[in-house]
């Protein structure tokens, strides 16, 4: 089920909702009714994998039992191998094989291998309690607790990745503020979904007509790949922030506070800054399970570097199984790796880089790199990664639509001297996409983040516990229109606005970026 | 007496009673389905998509540019409100080439429908046929049949053993088409029904579209759809002044000549393109319509691109078995694909967005003039086979017995002209010439 469906919002959400107000006072109730609600919530878009979820909650919670009691490293290995041998075999044995038989020149796959929703989610969320279990920092809990911690729906399908000590205790202790959660999690929410419904599917259209289209990136042309490049980079960053406010506000309904997944990231200086503040949860997992374990920082600057390029390039692989992914991973890889060495380069200019000019000019080099590297996250093939990346610098060379070229008059003349001339693509749509882009990077670098609105109001995991906040990032490059969120009349109107026109985007089929990772 | 996290549980709870959190969620409770109330009145009212046929009032909603958008929905809702005589199928040069309403089109025939699909080939009008035939039974069927459409891409050459028709709706838009056998089942049709009704209703893409179609009723270039099913094309008058409509031409030649350079063409006996109209032929002929079928009037730089990207051979071999087809059903083929004086007509000069051309919008679009001329050559007589052929050399019926005489006619007419417009004919071969060399230098 998505959370932008009619079948979410006035079907599930009320029922659960409900249901968890009648068993207010029975917490085994309570779990399991929350569980059921979970269970339904994944098995409605295909229950063919209930199974599969169940099957691996069981065996986790298992094995995590037995390692609380006796701190068995190979029964850790063993469990943690498990979990990465399912993820494996749904995820990357097709890619594997292809790989594999390719090289020789053949082309053999295990045939149509679906991928079980959410698998990465939950494997990646249960790997991290059984390394608790076997550290110690977990006792274990009861199974139902534990299926509910992994199943929790308003988290399960795509994030945040929480850990169990973020979220047992709010559920063994539940909130009293029933009003308030309520209000605070309904506003998260239709914010939420207007990011996701209005924002993000309003601007997809002019990603896909660029990158779905071969006749589109074949010898793609400088302006064209640049908006089709940024179209993306928006339609993912307002999907990926919607989700994580509709996570956030189906949670906060039931009075549990998930934690940030998503904090502005294109106000970000450096590539770390943008990973600090895009993904943070997978972010905190691939630095806590595999950055410090491969050695961090820890053995000096070259191990710093490779241990950099492997997590990024798992990290790549994470979110797909493709070379499409594995180059992502790896320009971010390089682009960490050369963030790093300038950082060394320059570290006597400290006092500069506060400066408001750096800190442009740092952002715009951070976007511009992010949104390079989006291209291969994006393209459906290496060939049309390269032909839009070639297109975005310049090699395919510039053109604007024939439409608006004649209207542009006395600069006719000095386009054609700069080389830019004039091609068939349609002029309404070209102008509609640039007014699409300016909006929504006007709202990028102008709105406060949803959390920074609801901020008197303790909108995430980390804003109920003042030393977890002072881990948060900067509010980052950009000036912020001060606004703030409080019961009013004035924003119940407005919030009332967004909601109903998220609701009225429901009609327009679409789907998650985000969503079968 | 209360410790210290009890009394601190205690202040919140009083905290969240506050009343100001119940009036917040009392007030968004009232404000949200007023204002979805409201927009769905709004969409009900203006109706973008003629989805209800609510009526057309000047200044408010006479003119539905929006529907053009969503043509597939609104024919399918439009022609099950009616009791049509006549159905016009085909793709987009039937939905902007023929008014139903014109003076051209025979009295017995009316109330006519335009089915026409833009888009589509006659797999999708043999889909709307037979949701058509669901309600009702028309007296006549006129098809627009298209050669681009039998071009296919490469990967979507399919076994053509496989009877498209007996294929289960699947997709959203055909499960609202209904038909007689083998349609979608009452839960897929009701589910269909039931989305298209909230997508024009209770949509943020409807409030636009109606928001759009009031703002745009003053403007004498808005697009609009009739009531059956007419797109007026007068878009293209924005679009000519705009550019002109040489660059109108220039487009669509562009984009056939990539069609005719990439695309190809399946055997004739594995066609989806002509099992479609021997379909769409048999349902007329078990229900006892007449059916005429007509080939478009390319203009002639289409033909000059047909024969540059060395399509002409399969142009005439689809126009020999389109004719062993419905000579075998007994059924009238029109051809108006010949070099005539309507399909030669000259394009204005580049620089020029003033003229507006008698007989076509663009090359690939002709104007509903050219469609009433249509309409006159097959129904003038109601036994047009038996009318003199020389009379009419915009077309041809044709036959076994004339068709060779008549495709030899069309080449020397394409000498002829070459010869008469060589400035144009190279034109529209030189964009062919200048695809191609740059596919052969491409790496």
């Amino acid at each position: 089920m998505l959370f932008n469906s009619y079948e979410f919002i006035f079907l599930l959400l009320p029922i659960a909702f409900l249901g968890n107000r009648l068993l207010a006072g029975r917490y085994n109730a309570r779990v399991i009714w929350l569980l059921a609600c979970s269970l339904f919530f994944y098995a409605w878009w295909n229950p063919i994998y209930l199974p599969l979820l169940l099957a691996t909650v069981g065996f986790n919670y298992t094995v995590g039992k037995k390692l609380c009691v006796s701190r068995n490293k190979q029964l850790l290995v063993l469990g943690v191998a498990a979990n990465l041998c399912l993820i494996g075999y749904f995820k990357y044995a097709n890619f594997f094989v292809q790989s594999v038989t390719s090289l020789g020149g053949g082309e053999f796959t295990l045939g149509q291998i679906a991928l079980p929703l959410a698998i990465s989610f939950f494997t990646f969320q249960q790997i991290a309690y059984l390394v608790d279990c076997y550290s110690g920092v977990s006792t274990g809990y009861r199974p139902m607790e534990y299926a509910l911690f992994v199943s929790f729906f308003p988290q399960l399908i795509a994030g945040p990745i929480v850990h169990h000590a973020e979220m047992m205790p709010q559920i063994r202790v539940p909130s009293r503020r029933i009003r308030e959660d309520l209000s605070v999690g309904l506003t998260i929410f239709s914010i939420g979904l207007f990011k996701k419904a209005v924002l993000a599917d309003g601007i997809a259209p002019y990603a896909n007509s660029l990158f779905d289209n071969e006749s589109a990136w074949h010898s793609v042309t400088f302006f064209h790949a640049w908006i089709g490049c940024l179209a993306y980079g928006l339609q993912i960053y307002f999907d990926f922030s919607g989700y994580s406010d509709m996570a956030i506000g189906a949670a906060r309904i039931f009075g549990i506070k998930l934690p940030l997944n998503f904090f502005a990231p294109y106000r970000s200086e450096t590539i770390s800054d943008f990973w600090r503040r895009w993904h943070m949860t997978l972010s905190h997992f691939l630095r806590d399970y595999l950055y410090f374990p491969l050695g961090g920082n820890r053995k000096g600057t070259l191990n710093r570097y490779r241990n950099l390029m492997i997590t990024m390039l798992l990290g790549g692989l994470w979110h797909g199984a493709g070379w499409t992914f594995v180059l992502w991973g790896l320009l971010h890889g390089g682009f960490l790796v050369v963030q790093h060495g300038w950082s060394h380069m320059t570290r006597g200019i400290i006092g500069w880089k506060g400066r408001p000019p750096y800190r442009m000019a740092a952002c715009a080099v951070t976007f511009v790199a992010v949104h390079f590297a989006w291209v291969y996250f994006r393209a459906g093939s290496l060939d049309s990664a390269n032909e839009v990346a070639r297109g975005m610098v310049g090699m395919n060379g510039a053109a604007i639509p024939d439409a608006i070229f004649n209207r542009l008059g006395p600069l006719e003349t000095p386009l054609g001297i700069l080389g830019i001339g004039e091609d068939t693509a349609s002029g309404s749509l070209f102008v509609a996409a640039i007014t699409w882009i300016t909006a929504l990077l006007t709202i990028v670098w102008t709105m406060p983040t949803t959390q920074q609105f609801m901020i008197q109001h303790e909108p995430a995991w980390e804003y109920a516990n003042v030393e977890h906040m002072q881990t948060l990032p900067s509010p980052g490059v950009g000036w912020q229109v001060p606004l703030t969120w409080k019961p009013t009349l004035g924003w119940s109107i407005v919030i009332s606005l967004i909601s109903v026109a998220g609701v009225l985007s429901l009609a327009e089929l679409s789907e998650f970026l985000y969503f079968q990772f | 007496m209360q410790s210290q996290d009890e009394t601190a549980v205690t202040a919140r709870t009083n905290a969240d009673r506050h009343p100001s959190y119940s009036k917040y969620l009392g007030q968004w409770l009232l404000v949200a389905p007023l204002l979805l109330s409201m927009v769905v009145a709004f969409n009900v009212s203006v109706d973008p998509y003629i989805r209800f046929a609510t009526s057309r009032v000047e200044g408010w909603n006479a003119k539905k540019p929006k529907a053009i958008r969503q043509v597939r929905m609104t024919k399918a809702y439009g022609v099950a409100r009616g009791n049509f005589k006549m159905l016009l199928l085909g793709n987009s040069r039937v939905d902007i080439g023929f008014d139903p309403s014109s003076s051209a089109m025979p009295s017995r025939f009316r109330p006519a429908y335009n089915l026409g699909q833009p888009g589509g080939g006659t797999e999708l009008a043999t889909q709307y046929l037979q949701h058509a035939l669901v309600t009702q039974t028309p007296d006549a069927v006129l098809l627009g049949v298209d050669f681009l459409n039998f071009l296919r891409k490469p990967e979507h050459l399919i076994d053509a053993s496989i009877d498209p028709t007996e294929n289960e709706p699947s997709s959203a838009p055909d499960s609202r088409l209904l038909s007689r056998q083998g349609g979608p089942t009452p839960l897929a049709a009701l589910k269909s029904r039931a989305s298209d009704m909230v997508a024009s209703t209770a949509s943020l893409t409807a409030l636009k579209d109606s928001m759009i179609t009031v703002a745009e009723q003053r403007s004498p270039f808005t697009a609009d759809m009739s009531d059956e099913g007419f797109n007026s094309g007068i878009a293209f008058r924005q679009l000519i002044r705009d550019e002109g409509q040489a660059a109108l031409f220039r487009q669509k030649n562009i984009e056939y000549a990539q069609k005719c350079l990439t695309r190809v063409a399946p055997a004739m006996d594995r066609s989806t393109e002509l099992l479609a109209v021997e379909a769409v032929l048999e349902a007329c002929q078990s229900d006892d319509i007449h059916i005429d079928v007509f080939i478009h009037p390319y203009h002639a730089d289409i033909l000059e691109i047909f024969d540059e990207a060395g399509r002409w051979d399969d142009f005439e071999r689809w126009k020999s078995s389109l004719t062993d087809l419905c000579n075998r059903y007994d059924v009238s083929l029109w051809d108006f694909s010949s070099y005539n004086s309507y399909t030669t007509e000259q394009t204005p000069t580049p620089k020029d967005k003033k003229t507006v051309m008698k007989w076509y919008w663009e090359s690939g679009h002709y104007r509903c003039e050219l469609g009433d001329q249509i309409l006159s050559t097959i129904y003038s007589n109601s036994s047009v086979a038996a009318r003199p052929v020389a009379k009419r050399p915009f077309a041809k019926r044709l036959t076994p017995q004339v068709f060779e005489d008549w495709i030899e006619a069309i080449r020397q007419g394409q000498q002829a002209y070459a010869q008469q417009f060589a400035s144009s004919s190279q034109r529209a071969r030189g964009l062919v010439q200048n695809l191609t060399a740059k596919a052969d230098t491409s790496p």
